[in-house]
């Protein structure tokens, strides 16, 4: 007997789960690949998945830590396929609104301390765009998703020591980068 | 007074994983404690600047790269179409002087005219130079044609003979 409230359950779940995670599968994306066009995308096919996933799936599921290890699968595969992308004519950048995102960001007062914030900002994330992917996915997952080493590396199907390693060079790195400044 | 602490040490420190050992030099050493301090300060500063969206220097630096990528790869391709037609165009000349690489050609450029226009050449050449062929000719042209009447091909000797006379061969 086909239960009619199953559909209805389903999407309304599913629907709760795109209003909470959109965001911070969007950040996740947008931090991985460094386009907001491109993260946007690529949430988009995520959570097209998570929707065929969520009519398939029976079991009792961790939804927020499958989401986050499609996400990081997607963005991966996205940049593998970016040689491609390059070909194609660069589309502007629109969509962020800039002034708003660098006065939310802005850590200084003074315009001289805007301009160093703003500019210690590029130098950050384009120290970040520069690592080793894995470096940037174990990164993003520690200390912007706020996961544990241990979840991170189930997450990435690495061991422990290597997802440490990976984290102790890239924090090494940025840390590089902001030292220079400071 | 033990050493400071390194940097992994101090980093796993910040990740709550060192030994007791560690913390307690970290408690006893002002050097370290303050690198601990600024290692946790660090790090809080790339986790406020990363979850933000990349600032817009990031950005144009990515198309800078892209746009430098492309005149690079533009550069080579034109060194390598200048090396190629370059090659090709200052080749090393030929170590005969003009005279004789013209001396060279002239038997190859005669030949040809010779395989294409024999029939000119022939004409040129084949004038006639005995009387009995003069007197053949000019009864030709007036009319009197040796074998006129026959059939051109009936009469083989006939034929080979007004055409040896027309080819100079007789």
């Amino acid at each position: 007997m086909v239960n009619v409230n199953a559909v209805p359950e389903a999407q309304a779940h599913y629907e709760q789960l795109y209003r909470q995670q959109y965001p911070r599968v969007m950040r996740l994306c947008r931090l991985l690949l460094g386009d907001a066009h491109e993260a946007e995308d690529v949430a988009q096919e995520v959570f097209v998945k998570l929707w065929q996933a969520s009519q398939t799936e029976t079991r009792a599921m961790a939804w927020e830590a499958w989401l986050t290890r499609v996400s990081v699968n997607a963005c991966r595969d996205r940049r593998r396929s970016g040689w491609w992308k390059w070909w194609r004519a660069p589309r502007p950048t629109a969509g962020v609104d800039l002034p708003a995102v660098l006065d939310r960001y802005s850590w200084g007062s003074t315009p001289e301390e805007e301009a160093f914030s703003r500019e210690v900002r590029g130098r950050i994330w384009r120290a970040f765009r520069e690592l080793p992917a894995r470096q940037q996915e174990v990164f993003a997952l520690r200390y912007i998703e706020g996961w544990s080493t241990e979840a991170v590396a189930d997450a990435l199907g690495l061991s422990t020591g290597s997802v440490k390693q990976h984290l102790f060079r890239a924090v090494r790195r940025l840390c590089a980068v902001v030292g220079e400044e400071g | 007074m033990s050493r400071c602490l390194g940097d992994r040490t101090l980093w796993l420190l910040s990740e709550g994983e060192a030994s007791r050992e560690d913390r307690a030099h970290v408690v006893s050493c002002v050097t370290c404690a303050s690198r601990l301090q600024r290692l946790e300060q660090t790090l809080h500063c790339l986790q406020s600047v990363l979850t933000g969206p990349p600032p817009e220097i990031a950005l144009a630096q990515r198309r800078h790269v892209r746009r430098r990528w492309m005149a690079s790869a533009g550069a080579l391709a034109a060194m390598v179409m200048l090396a190629w037609f370059g090659g090709w165009w200052l080749r090393p000349p030929s170590s005969l002087p003009v005279e004789a690489r013209q001396e060279s050609i002239w038997p190859f450029i005669e030949g040809v005219s010779t395989a294409l226009f024999p029939i000119v050449e022939v004409g040129f050449s084949a004038a006639p130079d005995r009387l009995s062929e003069l007197a053949d000719l000019q009864a030709a042209l007036a009319g009197e044609w040796p074998c006129e009447g026959t059939e051109p091909l009936a009469n083989m000797v006939c034929d080979d003979d007004t055409f040896a006379l027309l080819l100079g061969e007789l």
